[in-house]
C-alpha cells in the first residue's frame, strides 16, 4: 500500500487553511464585497500564448476549463454586480514545479472605480492581514524598469536584444525562438523577480504594455499598462489590472493572441463573444486583482512548496 | 529518435546536449505570471563530470542519450583497457582510462562494479562502496608516533595507497570505503 492516499496536510494545516479562507471572507464582508461563484466549464477560453488550458467535451461538444474566473465575473460587472470577488478553483495545463499545480485556488476580485493604485494598497492590506506580517515597512512601489535596472542591469523597454542575451546566456538558454517579451520574461523570472519582497511586499508596476492583453494601457504613455504584480520572498503572489473597457482593443488583442499562437504552433482559441458583448454592453471603470491562494497560504505556513501546502497536489490525485 | 519534452524532465533523466550525454540533477519550472514559461536545469556531462546550468523554454524537447546503469563484474586489466562482464549473458565490455578514471585504484578482479553504458560504451565506472584489498606493503608503525594519528600509509595490491591504524601489517586483509577512500576494517582472510 502507498502512502500517497494520504493528504498532503495534517489536520492543523487543514484548520489553518480554514481559517485562511475564513479571513478572506471577513476582509471583503467588511468591505461590502460580494462572493460571487463562475463556471469552471466555458466553450470558450483565454487565448493568451502562455497559458494552456485543459480541455474536455460535454454531450461531444467541445469545451475548455477556464484558467481564472475573469471573463465571467467581467459579465457580472457588465451586468450591474458592483464589487464581487470568487474564491476559483482554476485549472493550467504544463504548469507543475515547485510553485505551480496543474490545479489551484485563484482569490479573484474586482472594484468598480478603484484606481491601479487604490488596488494595489487594498491587495497589500489583505495580504498582510493573512500572512500575518510584521514588516519594517508595508510595501514599496517599484516600477518594473527599475527593478530591471536594479537586479539585471538593463532598461527593459530599451535594451538591445544583445544587452538581453548576454544575461540569458548566462542561464544557458538559446534564445533563437524567443520574442522580445520572453527574452524579458527569462531574465525577470530568473534574475530579477527572485530579489524582489526580501524585506517587505514589492508591488512592481508599469508593465510593458505588449504584456498584457487584458489591461488598460496609460494613457500618457502607450509604451506602458496599468498592471501590478506584489511580490513577497521572490514570489510572485499577486497580479491586479485597471481592466480594458473598450470591446474592439479587446477583440483586437485576443486576435493577436490567436494569431501568436498561430505563429507558434499552438492551437489557436475561440474568442469568448459572451465577454466581448458584455463590453459592448459596458463595462464598469473598475480595477481587478488574483491572488494565488495556495502560495499564500505556502508562506504563511513557511512551506517552500505548493506541494505541501494544499490537502492533495496533483501527485496524489 | 526519442526525446523528452521538458513536461518530462525530473532528476536523473539522461538527455543529449551539443552531442554529449549528460544527466539532469536538478529540474525547475518557472514562470512569471503573464508569461513565458522556462525549465531551469542542472545537468551533469557524464563524460567529464562537469556540472552546468541550462534554461529551456517550456514546451521543448530535447534528445534522450541512450544511457543505461548495469551491473557487471570486473575481469581484468589488459594494460589499456579494462574488461567487464554481464553476468547473465556472459557479454563482455572494455572500458577505456577515460570511463574507469579514478576507479582503476579499487578495481578488483571478480568484484561487481556499476558501468554506465552510453550507446553500449562504458562511460563510467563506480566500484562497489566497500572492497575488500591485500596490503602489499607497509613499513612497521612506529610505536609511541602519535604526530601521524597513529596511522600510517599502506600500499595494496590494486596500487592504491591508503592510510591505515598502525597494527595493520603485510598481506592483511582490509575493508576500504571507495567512496571516501578510507580504511573501515581489517577483514579475516
Amino acid at each position: 500500500m502507498s502512502a500517497n492516499w494520504h493528504p498532503a496536510l495534517d489536520k492543523e494545516s487543514l484548520q489553518a487553511r480554514a481559517r485562511l479562507f475564513s479571513a478572506v471572507r471577513e476582509f471583503f464582508k467588511s468591505r461590502k464585497v460580494m462572493e460571487v461563484d463562475t463556471p469552471v466549464l466555458s466553450r470558450f477560453a483565454s487565448c493568451d500564448p502562455n497559458l494552456h488550458s485543459l480541455q474536455s467535451s460535454i454531450a461531444k461538444q467541445h469545451v475548455f476549463l477556464h484558467t481564472s474566473p475573469e471573463f465571467f465575473m467581467k459579465r457580472l460587472l457588465a451586468a450591474g454586480s458592483g464589487d464581487i470577488y470568487s474564491i476559483a478553483r482554476v485549472f493550467r495545463d504544463d504548469e507543475q514545479g515547485k510553485l505551480h499545480n496543474p490545479e489551484f485556488l485563484l482569490l479573484e476580485w474586482y472594484r468598480v472605480n478603484f484606481d491601479l493604485e487604490s488596488m494595489a494598497r487594498e491587495t497589500v492590506e489583505l495580504l498582510g492581514q493573512l500572512l500575518g506580517l510584521s514588516l519594517d515597512q508595508d510595501f514599496r512601489l517599484r516600477t518594473y524598469s527599475d527593478v530591471f535596472k536594479e537586479h539585471a542591469g538593463i532598461d527593459p523597454l530599451n535594451a538591445s536584444r544583445k544587452e538581453m542575451e548576454q544575461i540569458t546566456g548566462e542561464i544557458g538558454l538559446d534564445t533563437t525562438t524567443l520574442d522580445r517579451d520572453g527574452l524579458l520574461d527569462a531574465i525577470a523570472s530568473m534574475k530579477v523577480f527572485p530579489q524582489l519582497g526580501k524585506n517587505c511586499l514589492d508591488v512592481v508596476t508599469e508593465y510593458p504594455a505588449s504584456q498584457v492583453s487584458l489591461a488598460e494601457i496609460d494613457s500618457a504613455n502607450d509604451a506602458i499598462a496599468k498592471r501590478f504584480e506584489v511580490f513577497l520572498h521572490g514570489i510572485e503572489l499577486a497580479n491586479g489590472f485597471r481592466e480594458l473597457q473598450d470591446a474592439d482593443e479587446q477583440a483586437t488583442r485576443f486576435e493577436a493572441d490567436n494569431e501568436k499562437r498561430r505563429k507558434a504552433g499552438k492551437a489557436v482559441m475561440p474568442i469568448d463573444q459572451f465577454l466581448i458583448d458584455a463590453l459592448v454592453e459596458g463595462l464598469p471603470a473598475c480595477a481587478g486583482v488574483a491572488v494565488g491562494l495556495d502560495r499564500v497560504f505556502m508562506l504563511a505556513q513557511g512551506n517552500s512548496s505548493v506541494e505541501n501546502a494544499m490537502p492533495f497536489p496533483f501527485k496524489r490525485c | 529518435m526519442a526525446s523528452y519534452g521538458t513536461n518530462e524532465f525530473r532528476g536523473g533523466l539522461k538527455i543529449m546536449l551539443d552531442g554529449d550525454p549528460y544527466t539532469i540533477i536538478e529540474n525547475e519550472f518557472v514562470k512569471p505570471g503573464k508569461g513565458q514559461a522556462f525549465n531551469r536545469v542542472r545537468v551533469r556531462n557524464l563524460k567529464t563530470g562537469r556540472v552546468i546550468d541550462k534554461t529551456f523554454k517550456s514546451g521543448e524537447s530535447v534528445e534522450a542519450a541512450d544511457v543505461m546503469e548495469t551491473d557487471m563484474q570486473y575481469l581484468y586489466y589488459d594494460g589499456e583497457l579494462w574488461h567487464f562482464m554481464m553476468p547473465d549473458t556472459f557479454e563482455q565490455y572494455a572500458a577505456d582510462q577515460q570511463a574507469v578514471g579514478e576507479s582503476a585504484k579499487w578495481l578488483k578482479e571478480q568484484d561487481v562494479c556499476l558501468v554506465t553504458l552510453w550507446n553500449n560504451n562504458p562511460l563510467d565506472v563506480t566500484p562497489p562502496n566497500f572492497v575488500t584489498l591485500k596490503v602489499i606493503k607497509s613499513d612497521p608503525g612506529l610505536k609511541g608516533d602519535t604526530s601521524s594519528g597513529g596511522t600510517k600509509p599502506a600500499t595494496l595490491e590494486t596500487g592504491a595507497i591508503v592510510r591505515v591504524p598502525l597494527f595493520v601489517g603485510e598481506d592483511e586483509l582490509i575493508k576500504i570505503d571507495t567512496r571516501t577512500g578510507e580504511y573501515v576494517s581489517r577483514v579475516k582472510g
